[in-house]
């Protein structure tokens, strides 16, 4: 799909945080996405598994009289089929950051909404700041004022390393 | 099974009866004193040995695994991490034992809730917090209370042997003879239970449960309410005195004799002064739980009688509440099945004189014979 | 979902929060991990005291220092609080921290809801907390709020029921957050059967989680509705029955009792191959003998309720079904001690609590099997021995499998190691002292000792002054804790990556502390 500099990483989100000698010789690569473990059968199992045992339990109940248990098996089987759904809204999401000579392309793709955004590399500026202890830490990239994030999919530790290597990059 | 299952009783009998030399370090259940119960008993004994069994042989190795495989005696570690045979065997193992466990215990169950072909019938009723026994072929009722007093209690008076399992009025059954029991309940769930018997009921309010047992033994036996029942949970002791044929004859005709005793003060009149002094015992053992012996109630839970608008209002109104309850949800409920006519005047007469309450007004048993006709809102279980 | 949808779009650069407010917003799994500890830890001292209180009471027969009420005011909130606010909080907290590093996930599922499933939890625990300064005191109708004695009780009563909603709903939020995370999260080549003990046990328990929470929350809803408008659920005088809210209780509540120990089982599998230096032994087995006490939980619901008058075949049916849960049961003990078996073992404060706890929560399983005869429970229900049947389970089960899952893996959320003398002391103290406090109380159930009660009859005078003397020693034992966590926190004797010599998995081939370099080397499951 991508030019992938990323190739059989066993890993949690396929990341490659080193220089790669990538597709194009001299370019440098960096694409994540999610995980997805759970196949689309799995996740309709996990759903009525889950359905059918609460809707006979609440609805046994119910018909001996004791009704009040039905209405909380619903908006908890909602709640859930929500969780399920929106795992599933990500399974195209992806982040690509290819620096390429003075270009760097940002692009993403997350839900319905996605962008692919151009910068200088000599505007670029890398932001990187974490909540105490190296956590919550948020990192993007910023040009003529506006900031797009980048290592969505990261661990807050992945994440400060790409924030190195991007400052490395951005520099060189 | 049989034979291994009373052996296991034997041992477990024998070194129960060992440990008697320890006054109150008592270590098995109570000294059966029916058949059912002596069951009870032997199935526990055996299960205990077999526990204790499994537990020497699993932890024997484990302990022996501790000593001997540690890294500090230079043990290296085997790398094996399944093995199929012998999961299968100490699955199935286990499964035999249990199904070995399984029958005497399920015969046990069965003679336990064989309520068949009983000499007498007993209905017992819980409420906060006393005991009420119906004789159903007697004809007798009464109502048993605990006796310990409250100074013992509180720690200014020395506690006597069967503190706290005590009481008023004990239940007397003749021995030897099948007695069933109807077990229900007036207000919240109770439970009737005397472990010398292997008797424990819940009492259920709106709902009849029965059970039954047969004493072997002519003594007294002890026991309590065994499900949280409220604030004197721990204060509604059970005592039943089993006796020979004759003397329960004799306490029957007794118990029929202070009935109708009873049944005559319903239609006297009484003055002020007799009607507080008989009060203030009808108080102390039916209201003092939760208004207090000082009348005071406890704040935000059980309103105070010492000023109360109900004590020092309209006396119609005041004799309705203790007749046919409070709000409905509080514990507040009606005393019209529990108390004679004489004895709610003489409480609603001892509320509107004691501590600050000087109406000087007084109720007359007739008053509540009254009342009671009135929108009486019964209270009466209905059988499952 | 919308955490990865919107946040690309944000374009104003924000200053992080800090302070309270840091804790306030926190998406990170490992901040709400270690909020949940410590809610936990505040609430076990909350509780623990309660306890104190109710064994001082108790020292001697005669009432000396509270009243009946008040006593039963302690010894309801003790439950609710040890199991809603110190176990599952404590197991949720250690699912935070661990199971993303375990499967190799950047965080959990869905961050934010995380954080709100964590900050539900202290509103109700003030909630409950707060209702003892109420007009009334706060409820002491037991934690297994039966009604008609629930019904009457006062505005506490109504306040608690809505504490229980709220952490029902937060349990909800988090088991779904921790099963979407299992499932969907895993590293590529992390199949299901090579998941860790501790991710599979956590799996199997928020099943059971979803599974039953509707449950209690509709239980509870109805006693509220029959406490305030009118209805009749469980009120026989308006065709209702008071026993079918005990059989709705315990529907959930049987399940729960396993939702408090499977990850206890899941922590000490980590633990044992560790010290033992040998893989687990029959991992495929423990994974189906989870799965088969998480179904057979749902069948054993009225063992609860024998007292209550069954007709024969329901006592005989749940006899059997409980007695048949020892079978897995027992594959897993049988399994623990197959796994130290032949190994190289060493004893560490996390493996001297794991030994504690298999051998300990056996005693609390064999007190479990004698409770299973339907017969013999007529004898004990209600009784002492039940009372030291489940804080032999809950106590030297999951508390114990808590504490060693905290020196476990305690040098790897710090990066000091703890000062192992301290955490022997503590752990001797500790095993010590829990069975000087329940111990006794097996005999006197049998001697007749009914639970619940303020004040006792003389002859069981001797083991209660027992069982008190060691509330004690077990209660301040735990300060001893206390000091270690945070002395660790502060600092101490750096811990390699590794930790243990032992130790296997995803988690431990990160440094620590974890913080910069996670994976630097992509982690290859085989």
């Amino acid at each position: 799909m991508m030019p992938h500099a990323v190739s059989s990483l066993l890993h949690m989100e396929q990341v490659n945080t080193e220089d790669c000698e990538g597709v194009s010789a001299g370019a440098f690569v960096f694409q994540s996405r999610p995980n997805h473990s759970l196949t689309h059968r799995q996740q309709k199992l996990v759903l009525w598994s889950l359905a059918t045992v609460c809707f006979v339990t609440a609805s046994g109940f119910a018909l001996l009289g004791y009704w009040l248990i039905l209405p909380f098996a619903g908006l908890e089987i909602g709640l859930l089929a929500w969780a399920l759904e929106a795992l599933r809204n990500r399974e195209g999401d992806y982040e690509t950051l290819t620096i390429e000579g003075d270009m760097v392309v940002l692009e993403w793709h997350a839900g319905t909404h996605g962008e692919r955004r151009e910068m200088n590399r000599q505007w670029a500026r890398v932001i990187c700041d974490c909540g105490t202890s190296g956590r919550n830490c948020r990192l993007s990239l910023s040009s003529h004022g506006r900031e797009t994030k980048v290592g969505q999919y990261l661990s807050d530790e992945a994440r400060l390393q790409l924030a190195a290597t991007l400052r490395r990059k951005l520099q060189a | 099974m049989k034979s291994m299952w009373q052996r296991a009783g034997v041992m477990g009998a024998v070194w129960a009866a060992s440990q008697s030399a320890l006054a109150d370090y008592a270590y098995n259940l109570q000294e059966p004193a029916s058949q059912v119960a002596r069951e009870v008993f032997h199935l526990h004994n055996l299960i205990m040995l077999v526990c204790v069994g499994i537990f020497i042989i699993v932890f024997g190795m484990m302990f022996y695994s501790l000593i001997k495989h540690r890294k500090s005696v230079g043990h290296k570690a085997a790398h094996f991490h399944e093995n199929t045979t012998v999961e299968i065997i100490w699955t199935i193992i286990p499964f035999i034992i249990l199904v070995g466990m399984a029958y005497p215990a399920a015969k046990v169950v069965i003679e336990m809730k064989d309520t068949s072909n009983p000499d007498m019938t007993v209905k017992i009723t819980g409420y906060q917090w006393k005991w009420g026994y119906d004789y159903l072929n007697e004809g007798v009722h009464f109502y048993s209370t605990l006796a310990t007093p409250r100074e013992q209690i509180d720690g200014t008076a020395a506690k006597d042997e069967h503190y706290l399992l005590e009481v008023d009025d004990p239940m007397v059954v003749p021995v030897g003879k099948r007695v069933r029991l109807l077990i229900t309940a007036n207000d919240v769930i109770h439970s009737w239970w005397v472990p010398a018997f292997g008797v424990k009921q819940d009492g259920i309010p709106g709902f009849i449960r029965d059970s039954w047992f047969k004493a072997d033994k002519i003594g007294t036996y002890r026991g309590q309410c065994a499900e949280l029942c409220g604030k004197d949970h721990g204060f509604m002791p059970i005592v039943v005195k089993v006796v020979s044929e004759e003397d329960y004859k004799a306490w029957v005709a007794k118990k029929k004799g202070s009935a109708q005793a009873a049944a005559a003060d319903n239609t006297k009149t009484f003055d002020v002064k007799e009607l507080v002094e008989r009060g203030e015992k009808v108080y102390q053992a039916n209201c003092a739980a939760c208004h207090q012996a000082n009348g005071m109630g406890l704040p935000g839970v059980f309103p105070a009688m010492n000023g109360s608008k109900v004590a020092t209002g309209p006396i119609a109104a005041h004799i309705n509440i203790v007749v046919h309850g409070g709000r409905p949800g509080t514990a507040m409920v009606g005393f019209t099945d529990r108390l004679s006519d004489a004895e709610i005047a003489a409480v609603v007469t001892y509320e509107r004189n004691a501590w600050d309450n000087k109406m000087g007004d007084a109720a007359q048993p007739a008053d509540i014979a009254a009342a009671r006709g009135g929108a009486a809102v019964a209270a009466a279980p209905t059988a499952q | 979902m919308s955490d990865a949808a919107h946040a690309h779009d944000d374009h104003g650069h924000h200053a992080h929060p800090t302070g309270i407010m840091r804790w306030l917003t926190t998406t990170n799994h490992k901040d709400i991990g270690s909020l949940y500890l410590w809610f936990s830890l505040i609430m076990l001292f909350t509780a623990g005291s309660m306890a104190l209180l109710i064994r001082s009471e108790l020292f001697e027969p005669g009432m000396q220092l509270m009243h009946p009420d008040f006593f039963n005011q302690l010894t309801t909130m003790h439950g609710l609080i040890m199991i809603f606010g110190v176990i599952m909080p404590a197991f949720t907290g250690f699912a935070n921290w661990q199971v993303p590093l375990m499967i190799g996930a950047p965080d959990m599922a869905f961050p934010r809801m995380n954080n709100w499933s964590f900050w539900l939890l202290p509103v109700a625990g003030i909630m409950l907390l707060g209702s003892f300064w109420l007009p009334g005191g706060a409820v002491a109708g037991g934690w297994t709020m039966y009604p008609p004695l629930f019904i009457q009780g006062g505005v506490s009563y109504d306040l608690t029921i809505l504490a229980v909603h709220i952490m029902g709903l937060s349990s909800i939020m988090g088991s779904i957050n921790i099963i979407t995370t299992i499932l969907n999260m895993r590293a590529p080549g992390l199949t299901l059967m090579k998941m860790p003990m501790f991710v599979w046990t956590w799996l199997i328990t928020a099943y059971l989680l979803i599974a039953t929470m509707p449950v209690l929350a509709g239980a509870v809803t109805m006693l509220l509705t029959d406490r305030n408008f009118g209805t009749h659920f469980f009120n026989a005088a308006g065709g209702g029955d008071p026993v079918m809210f005990q059989h709705i209780f315990w529907f959930f509540g049987h399940p729960e009792v396993y939702i408090l120990i499977l990850p206890a089982f899941g922590i000490v599998s980590q633990i044992i191959p560790t010290f033992s230096r040998k893989p687990l032994f029959g991992y495929a087995s423990m994974v189906y003998a989870t799965a088969s006490i998480a179904i057979l939980s749902f069948t054993v619901w009225a063992h609860h309720m024998f007292a209550v008058g069954m007709p024969v075949a329901a006592q005989l049916f749940f006899m059997f079904s409980t007695m048949l849960i020892a079978v897995p049961t027992g594959v897993k003990v049988f399994n623990w001690v197959a796994t130290m078996w032949k190994g190289s073992l060493t004893f560490e404060t996390p493996m001297l609590f794991a030994i504690a706890f298999v051998c300990l929560f056996t005693i609390g399983g064999f007190s479990g099997l004698v409770l299973a005869m339907a017969p013999v429970d007529i004898q004990l229900q209600d009784t002492y021995y039940v009372v030291a049947h489940f804080h032999y389970v809950l106590v030297s089960g999951a508390l114990f499998s808590i504490f060693a899952g905290i020196y476990y893996w305690l040098p790897k959320w710090t990066g000091h190691m703890y000062n192992e003398t301290l955490g022997k002391t503590h752990f001797w103290l500790s095993v010590i002292g829990m069975n000087i406090v329940f111990f006794p109380m097996h005999f006197l159930g049998l001697a007749g000792m009914p639970r619940r009660i303020p004040d006792y009859a003389l002859q069981f005078t001797e083991f209660n002054q027992i069982a008190t003397v060691g509330a004690f020693i077990f209660g301040f034992s735990q300060l001893i804790f206390l000091v270690l966590v945070l002395k660790t926190i502060k600092g101490g004797a750096k811990a390699s990556d590794q930790v243990w010599e032992g130790a296997q998995g995803l988690e431990w081939t990160v440094p620590s502390p974890a913080p910069y370099h996670t994976f630097e080397t992509a982690p290859v499951v085989k």
